[in-house]
């Protein structure tokens, strides 16, 4: 009787461990199959949803930026729509992309994300995208859109994103070294300054990487620098210029003592040139509200929001802001839309990392193993051009 | 004949009652293996042969063609390959070892054996982005970097910084260091178990024999410690498949995949290119690499023998 009992009991116990175990990995599979309750099914396919429904916006933005978006654009935006409740949730910006490629295969994407420009293509082509050129008033708010921002959504033929934010590479001088030179202001071409540079004897403009962010802007602009040494340290004391996107400025009354500042970058054969950089907003072709979800984009997109969060540093994308009085009046928001207009986007192709792949090898055997640059360039193109094929 | 046969019919029975019994209680461990180990490694294979759409979940089976690419696909998988080899054959030696050589000398301490201890076994727990970034630190290719501090600014050996972490050996050298570093304390601490089982009767008998520090760590230590160092083998070999963190931190593969490992090559291809399917393969045959290793090594070393002489 005895040992029955015993082994009921022990019978009993591993039962409770199997139901356990079935909890324990039955729960994190079904979370993102099964939408949440809150989400009910819309009725109407096109008609802006009448029914509360909750789309989940993922994004990156950092502290002050969030609490741009925290307390000033979703409250505009839950008086706008308070039938469309945004959850906003703010993932870890050096595992974003990862997130969402896994979130492709767990069905677990959001609604509508923020995006690097970079990537809006290679997400496109997976078909994890909607495209959003689809809309009938599409035209119409993307004639408002500064071109460049704009470009780096396309993918075959269709936009799959509005743009949300930009910015792009400006000069960061360093005016101290520069009257070393004997300039006593930023010089309005390039050959001005490697006149003036050229008995100093060491390197006076200096690259922050050999990607392809980093490069194009010297390639487009001349297509040959020099320099090893890290970039953002070097401006301090050794450089006279480098590029950079306006985020090297978090205080330009700290970098302005330091007599560092913000300039568009000098012509060359009275060009000058740049590399668009920023973010999209792209809505998820698993979302269950697409619709809401491209409101929410568009609004994202409209004055008010724009200005919120310029307030932030998130330089805006529409032309009519370009100059208004806020960009205008600061001074380093003002010199990167100036050069906003000589800047190119990055040909949006789904294969974009094995192109800066290709770009970083070339740059990557020119400079640290000193490879003949005509060929590395021309082997680099042909291999760019497969990929673009 | 009767009873022979009801006899193994009784024992039949038996077996089947007992298994009957322990089901219950070796079904959680089942499951859990089930659904975390033996289904993912089931479904990679099938990806391996196939085409993965990972919105769509569409999977299209395609025979050898993505061990195709990755074997023939240019340099990257190769260079990846052998620099997983060669990590292996560089820092297994360092850290078995370092390990074993300073496992002794604590071993050996009158006092203060805990803080030493704790001072060898801290880099394991360390995690190993941060000490990434500090091994970042040291390699920096500009002023800002130790090593080119040191040898430029203060001992003036070279007239130029280098990019250590964009050149093919250097790059390397610094993931081995790293790897050498952060696993010897791990070995450490393995021996330092390992000696606790050597006789005392051993050493006091090579003492009388008038054999100092250095003779009774060759004659004794060394030879007693072989299942130990089998051990230890075996895992840093295998961990050396694993090599991950360091790459991507320190140099991404740059120049030009020179310094990739297969772990990150897998990453690259996956999350980077979408190629699923291609990842998947080269999880198999770093997989398939390990086990053969783990064969080879096995019989050449006859673990048999090795555990009973211990």
């Amino acid at each position: 009787m005895k040992k029955n009992a015993l082994e009921t009991l022990a019978l009993l116990l591993a039962a409770v461990l199997v139901l356990g175990s079935f909890a324990g990995c039955g729960q994190p599979a079904q979370e993102p199959s099964a939408p949440p309750e809150s989400e009910a099914p819309v009725t109407g396919g096109d008609d802006t949803p009448a029914e509360p429904v909750t789309i989940t916006f993922w994004h990156t933005y950092s502290d002050s930026e969030e609490a741009q978006l925290l307390d000033v654009v979703l409250p505009l935006w839950n008086e706008l729509h308070p039938e469309i409740t945004v959850e906003a949730v703010r993932q870890d910006s050096s595992q974003y992309h990862e997130m969402i490629v896994t979130s492709f295969g767990t069905g677990a994407s959001p609604d509508v994300a923020r995006v690097d420009i970079a990537n809006i293509a290679a997400y496109a082509a997976q078909g994890g995208l909607v495209a959003l050129s689809d809309y009938p008033d599409f035209a119409e708010i993307s004639a408002d859109y500064m071109d460049a921002p704009l470009s780096t959504n396309l993918y075959q033929g269709k936009y799959y994103g509005l743009p949300l934010d930009t910015n792009c590479k400006a000069a960061v001088v360093n005016m101290n070294v520069l009257a070393e030179l004997g300039l006593d202001a930023v010089p309005e071409t390039m050959e001005e300054l490697i006149e003036a540079a050229a008995g100093r004897g060491t390197y006076t403009i200096n690259v922050s990487g050999v990607g392809d962010w980093d490069m194009y802007p010297y390639f487009w602009l001349f297509g040959g620098v020099d320099g090893s040494v890290d970039a953002w340290d070097g401006i301090n004391s050794e450089y006279a210029m480098f590029f950079e996107g306006p985020w090297y400025f978090g205080s330009y009354e700290d970098s302005e003592a330091k007599g560092i500042v913000a300039s568009t970058i000098p012509t060359y054969n009275g060009k000058s040139a740049s590399v668009v950089g920023g973010e999209n907003v792209a809505v998820f072709s698993t979302s269950e509200h697409p619709d809401a979800a491209y409101e929410f984009a568009k609004f994202l997109t409209s004055t008010e929001a724009q200005l919120a969060l310029l307030q932030a540093g998130q330089l805006p994308i529409l032309k009519s802001l370009v100059d208004s009085d806020e960009v205008q009046s600061n001074p380093v928001w003002s010199v990167y839309m100036a050069q906003m207009e000589s800047a190119k986007a990055r040909i949006p192709s789904p294969n974009n990392s094995n192109i800066q792949q290709i770009w970083s090898d070339m740059v990557t055997n020119i400079f640290v193993s000193g490879a003949d640059i005509t060929t590395e360039l021309q082997n680099a193109a042909a291999l760019i051009d497969e990929q673009l094929a | 004949m009767d009873t022979l046969m009801t006899a193994r019919k009784k024992r039949l029975k038996k077996g089947a009652q007992g298994w009957l019994r322990a089901l219950p209680f070796i079904l959680p461990g089942l499951i859990l293996v089930a659904v975390f180990v033996v289904y993912p490694m089931l479904f990679t294979i099938r990806i391996s042969l196939s085409e993965y759409k990972i919105v769509q979940g569409d999977i299209t089976f395609i025979g050898l063609e993505n061990f195709k690419n990755v074997l023939a696909g240019g340099s990257r998988f190769w260079y990846a390959y052998r620099n997983n080899f060669l990590y292996a054959i560089v820092t297994v030696p360092f850290i078995i070892l370092g390990g074993m050589f300073f496992a002794y000398l604590i071993n050996n301490l009158r006092r203060g054996q805990g803080i030493f201890r704790v001072g060898f076994y801290l880099p394991v727990i360390t995690s190993w982005v941060i000490v990434s970034l500090v091994f970042q630190y040291m390699f920096n290719n500009s002023s800002r970097g130790l090593i080119n501090y040191f040898l430029v600014d203060v001992l003036h050996v070279m007239d130029d910084y280098a990019p250590w972490l964009l050149r093919e050996w250097s790059g390397n050298a610094a993931i081995w260091l790293m790897g050498i570093w952060k696993n010897m304390g791990w070995a450490m601490i393995i021996y330092l178990a390992g000696l606790q089982s050597i006789p005392k009767e051993l050493y006091e008998a090579a003492e009388l024999d008038g054999a100092g520090l250095w003779k009774k760590f060759v004659y004794i230590t060394v030879p007693a410690l072989r299942p130990t160092t089998y051990y230890v083998m075996v895992n840093m070999i295998i961990g050396s498949f694993n090599v991950f963190i360091q790459v991507m931190m320190l140099t991404g593969g740059d120049p030009n995949g020179k310094t990739s490992a297969l772990q990150y090559l897998l990453y690259d291809r996956a999350f980077n290119q979408f190629e699923f399917g291609e990842a998947s393969a080269i999880g198999l045959i770093s997989a398939v690499t390990i086990v053969a290793i783990t064969f080879l090594l096995n019989r050449r070393l006859r673990l048999d023998d090795v555990e009973k002489e211990g």
